[in-house]
């Protein structure tokens, strides 16, 4: 070992000592970080000695760079220590603390009340072996009513004032169209649901919008009757209302369905029986239109309104407040 | 269609309470979309005699009645004009309480005392009828309260017709369901005509001459009648199911209507030429006054009732003003026919008239039932207005429309309603709704005219169960198949840009596919905007082209309502290619605005700015497993700077600052900046695999550098050259400090990169660093003029 070598090793003990002392003073996180950049900061006396390596003859600078990393290391894992120290134990200045003040709040964003109720839904059905389909907004009048057994001149059309694209394009008026495709498209057995935007031709109102989400579903299959539809149902609305919720199923009509069910759901004594979901087994035009053969598979299908569902679970009571966006309205879910 | 409880009664004895009733008809189908118990509106109201009339003294029209109310004799003072004594009548004594809030006290009317009032029907609030006091019949009881003398007090019942259920439109309809439930017998009520007027044929003569349009016309002749007004209990059951009260005959087709559900119409027959009906098609461009006195310019679908030389009435729609019922009519021709239901609804769709009448037959009235009703209307006709019917009907169906018979498999009920129903009981549901069945190895079931909606086997199997009852029909759980063939990747990456985007702050919203064409313009760069042919306002009558007009929206409405740091983002569609190929495009839109985070009484939030916008796409885009994403400047008439993001070749989206002209349109004061991706590339994008990366066992050795370059060199670029230069080792290049000012010389700017070096195999040495840092040095100095600052 060379004599400078020496001397420059005892010069990074009494460094060692000096810092150790030091430290031992400091008493909050301030002081510390001015020990910090005395001793390890860009100018600090550790990285003087990294200057220094340069003057050290070729032989000798292995050792010191070693010695030297080791000092900084050292250095750096008492500050960390010295560090947490005061983050873990802040207990000396906690008089002074008052506690009362606010904490800080973080930046956290808000799921939407119709998505989060859209997501059960969809969780329950998954749960249930239904897979999820989503289709077009602009559909034809095909798809949107008459493969749907809805003839030109029925009455039921009455149901739905449709928005018109050219070329006998249509906004869908249901998310009904989305079984058409699935049942042209794959085989039975099927088992699906389709959520998504839908439109009719409704000024908005505190009930009603121009648009809204529905939620279509499909079970085709051999041997599916209207028990199957009962208790896939209700299974489904014990999930989502709660498991002594009262349900009942009582015969409706719709053009895409026969014999057809509504299922309503006993709320309280106040708002008695609602209206859940339109329902029924698959009528034998639809499957027809799509070429399954209706003596050998049967099925049944429904239809429920997302945003009615979100307002009777959330007790909202303007439709509206899904499509204003209001921040006081977002944060609540 | 309303019905009332005791009307109900009239057609079959069931013994449910009205409660009962309502929950029986919503199960059956006929959901009840009111109920309303129909109690008297006064109180304090006697049956009273009046024992003398005598002239008011000071007024001539007022008279001055003495009138026993059972317990005195009191002075009341009347106006009306058919008061006499000897009448029953309605007294409403001091204290009584009357519609309207009224109460009656003790008066002086022209200075006669009277105690009370005699009251009119629409006084006591029973029908519109204010022509003179109701007169009781003589067999009330002096002294009992008026409702003893009235029928007992109902429950009304709103039923929501399903548009398949045409019969459920006439009281007997519903009365049908109810005793098909209750298995109590249907009591049409009886037919029993005078027929003693003269011979129909002589009177009138129908020709028919478009029997597509109308397969059935039927007519009778009734003359001698006086048109007065309806009794009370006809008035009172017309007025409880919504129908104004007119007179005897016209309260007769209508209370006939509501009965059975067949729209019938009485012509004034001396404004009918020639005694004659013809029915035809309009000729396209007439006009025709209806009795509301609007005219409508008809097209040759419209089908007209006319007489020898003119139209009088737009089938099954409206009569005309010409031939309408007035109170001088004394001979009536009575209508009742099937109409096409297509053909009504048409017209009624085109011209914008929606009565009682159209609603029915565009629904399908019975063909084989317009006689039945036919003879009931003529009957009460004679009854409550004393005319005499014509002999015979006038009745043209040129091809009479036969029952279906549809044959029915009980297995098949048991495979659609998941419950074997026995075959006794099939038959007995469908013999009580009217069907008539024959059993002997299948089913075979006719069908009554009367239901038009029942056509095929599954028809019969829904009714089949409706009466069995839902609620009898058991829960099955669906059999298992295989899920796996349904699981679908796309909704747990939405899951994830959702969740990512809520931790990072930003909320979801839900804002409309459908928007102005102004906002829509502004936002469909090249593209053609997708315009609705039938918008509901200018407001909404273009799919969007983009979501962030929609998001803006929403920047305004929370600014307006002073909440002003909105971070928002919404996964939806946008539309382009314009009207003749409209195209949809998932979109996942975000838009920033305000401050960072919101203000503590520790620190003032920093606001935001485009490094935030592309520092939360980066870092929603590594969460969503795409690292390698480029950020090339690009133009956007849209923003004021702006962005395009790419993963490869794939062009991801856009992000940027709001051009100010688009908040200035949208009435925004704030900047905004704006992430808009391409929702299915970023998936697409995301869908490369993740491997696992070791985490370094050895130390790493960090480096600052702080570096001097010319102002228009760029971070990205003196960073590419850095890690080109770096090796191996180098394993992070982090830009922590950027400086512009004095303390730089003018036309530069210092850059600090922070450098991370690690190797995987062991410790490195300083020297090693050393001697990279001066590689990467000389490289940055010759790539990019860079220094490092003294």
């Amino acid at each position: 070992m060379s004599q400078s070598l020496d001397i420059i090793f005892q010069e990074l003990d009494s460094v060692q000592t000096s810092f150790e002392t030091e430290i031992q003073q400091i008493a909050e996180p301030d002081a510390l970080e001015t020990l910090r950049v005395k001793y390890l900061g860009r100018k600090g006396q550790v990285a003087q000695f990294f200057k220094k390596i340069g003057t050290l003859p070729g032989p000798d600078r292995p050792r010191f760079g070693e010695r030297l990393n080791a000092l900084k290391t050292s250095l750096q894992s008492s500050i960390d220590e010295a560090q947490s120290h005061f983050s873990r134990n802040n207990g000396e200045s906690k008089d002074k603390l008052d506690l009362s003040l606010p904490g800080i709040a973080p930046s956290i964003g808000h799921r939407n009340a119709l998505m989060l109720v859209l997501d059960e839904i969809k969780y329950i059905f998954r749960g249930m072996g239904f897979g999820v389909r989503t289709g077009r907004l602009i559909e034809n009048e095909y798809y949107n009513f008459e493969a749907l057994n809805v003839p030109d001149d029925h009455p039921s059309k009455d149901l739905q004032d449709t928005f018109y694209l050219e070329n006998a394009l249509l906004l869908r008026t249901h998310t009904s169209p989305v079984q058409i495709h699935t049942m042209e498209n794959e085989n039975p057995p099927i088992r699906i649901i389709a959520p998504g935007r839908c439109f009719r031709k409704d000024a908005p109102d505190a009930t009603h919008s121009p648009e809204f989400h529905q939620v279509e579903g499909l079970a085709v299959g051999e041997g599916i009757s209207l028990s199957h539809l009962k208790g896939t149902l209700v299974s489904f609305a014990r999930k989502l209302f709660g498991e002594d919720t009262q349900v009942r199923f009582r015969p409706s009509f719709f053009p895409f369905t026969e014999p057809s069910a509504e299922m309503d759901v006993y709320f309280d004594d106040r708002l008695g029986w609602l209206e859940i979901l339109g329902s029924g087994m698959v009528d034998p035009n639809v499957f027809e239109a799509v070429k399954i053969d209706p003596d050998k598979y049967t099925g049944f299908a429904f239809g429920m309104g997302v945003e009615r569902i979100a307002m009777l679970k959330y007790q909202i009571d303007d439709i509206r407040h899904f499509y204003e966006n209001d921040t006081r309205f977002l944060r609540q879910f | 269609m309303k019905v009332t409880y005791n009307w109900l009664k009239e057609y079959t004895d069931f013994e449910f309470c009205a409660e009962e009733l309502v929950h029986h008809l919503t199960m059956l189908g006929l959901e009840v979309e009111e109920a309303q118990a129909q109690t008297y509106p006064f109180s304090g109201v006697v049956v009273g005699e009046v024992l003398q009339k005598n002239t008011h003294p000071n007024a001539d029209r007022l008279s001055v009645c003495t009138v026993n109310d059972g317990v005195a004799e009191r002075t009341v003072v009347c106006g009306a004009p058919n008061v006499e004594s000897g009448q029953k009548i309605a007294l409403a004594q001091v204290g009584a309480s009357l519609p309207g809030d009224l109460k009656i006290k003790k008066t002086k009317i022209r200075g006669v005392e009277s105690l009370g009032m005699i009251c009119s029907e629409a006084e006591l609030g029973l029908s519109a009828r204010a022509d003179g006091i109701m007169v009781l019949d003589e067999s009330a009881v002096v002294g009992a309260g008026l409702e003893s003398v009235l029928e007992q007090e109902d429950f009304l019942v709103d039923i929501d017709v399903t548009p398949n259920r045409p019969d459920c439109f006439g009281a007997l309809g519903v009365a049908r369901e109810v005793a098909s439930l209750s298995g109590t017998r249907l009591r049409k009520p009886g037919i029993d005509l005078a027929e003693n007027g003269p011979a129909t044929d002589d009177a009138i003569r129908v020709t028919i001459h478009d029997a597509r349009k109308c397969p059935r016309y039927t007519a009778r002749f009734i003359d001698n009648i006086r048109i007065v007004p309806s009794p009370f209990w006809l008035a009172r059951r017309l007025e409880q199911v919504g129908i104004r009260s007119i007179n005897n005959v016209v309260d007769v087709t209508n209370f006939v209507m509501m009965e059975t559900g067949q729209p019938l119409h009485a012509f004034d027959y001396n404004f009918l030429a020639g005694g004659q009906i013809s029915v035809k098609s309009a000729d396209a461009g007439m006009e025709f006054t209806t009795l509301d006195g609007n005219s409508h310019k008809l097209t040759d679908e419209a089908l007209l009732i006319c007489d020898g030389e003119k139209p009088v009435a737009l089938a099954g729609v409206m009569g005309g003003l010409n031939s309408e019922v007035s109170g001088s009519t004394t001979k009536v021709l009575l209508e009742s026919a099937y109409f096409d239901p297509v053909n009504i609804r048409r017209t009624s769709k085109k011209l914008g008239i929606s009565t009682e009448s159209s609603k029915r037959f565009e629904r399908g009235v019975d063909p084989n039932g317009v006689v039945y009703a036919l003879d009931r209307a003529a009957q009460l006709i004679a009854e409550l207005a004393g005319g005499r019917i014509a002999a015979g009907v006038a009745d043209v169906y040129p091809k009479r429309i036969e029952p279906l018979s549809i044959s029915l498999r009980p297995e098949r009920v048991k495979l659609l309603l998941g419950v074997e129903v026995p075959p006794e009981q099939i038959e007995s549901i469908l013999t009580g709704l009217g069907f008539g069945v024959a059993r002997d190895r299948g089913i075979t079931v006719a069908v009554p005219t009367f239901r038009p909606d029942i056509t095929r086997e599954v028809d019969l199997i829904e009714e089949i169960g409706r009466v069995f009852g839902y609620d009898n029909i058991p829960s099955d759980p669906l059999a298992m198949i295989d899920q796996m063939a349904t699981v679908d990747e796309g909704e747990a990456f939405t899951k994830e840009v959702c969740s990512t985007l809520v931790s990072f702050g930003f909320s979801e919203v839900v804002t409309y596919n459908l928007t102005s064409e102004d906002a829509a313009s502004v936002f469909s760069e090249a593209a053609d905007p997708v315009k609705l042919v039938n918008p509901l306002s200018e407001d909404l009558s273009t799919l969007r082209p983009s979501l962030i007009p929609g998001l803006l929206n929403c920047v305004r409405w929370n600014i307006n309502r002073k909440s002003n740091d909105l971070k928002l983002f919404e996964i939806g569609v946008a539309f382009a290619g314009g009207n003749a190929t409209p195209g949809e495009h998932k979109r996942l839109t975000c838009v920033l605005t305000g401050r960072s985070v919101p203000d503590s009484w520790q620190a003032k939030a920093r606001v935001l700015n485009i490094f935030d916008a592309k520092g939360f796409t980066e870092h929603l885009l590594a969460q969503l497993g795409i690292t390698a994403v480029e950020f090339v400047s690009t133009t956007l008439s849209t923003a004021a700077v702006a962005m395009q993001a790419s993963a490869g070749t794939q062009i991801l989206g856009y992000l940027g600052q709001v051009h100010s002209e688009v908040l200035a349109k949208l009435k925004v004061e704030q900047d905004v900046y704006f992430i808009d991706l391409d929702f299915e590339a970023t998936e697409l994008a995301s869908k490369q695999k993740r491997t696992f990366k070791a985490i370094p066992k050895f130390p790493s050795v960090l480096r600052d550098l702080a570096l001097l370059v010319d102002n228009d060199v760029s971070a990205a670029d003196l960073v590419g050259t850095v890690k080109a230069a770096g090796g191996d080792l180098l394993q992070e290049v982090s830009v922590f400090d950027v400086y512009t000012g004095d303390k730089v010389e003018s036309g530069s700017k210092s850059i600090a990169l922070g450098l991370m070096f690690q190797s995987s195999a062991r410790t490195l040495r300083e020297s090693e660093i050393d001697s990279q840092i001066e590689l990467i040095l000389t490289a940055i100095s010759q790539q990019n003029g860079a220094r490092l600052r003294a």
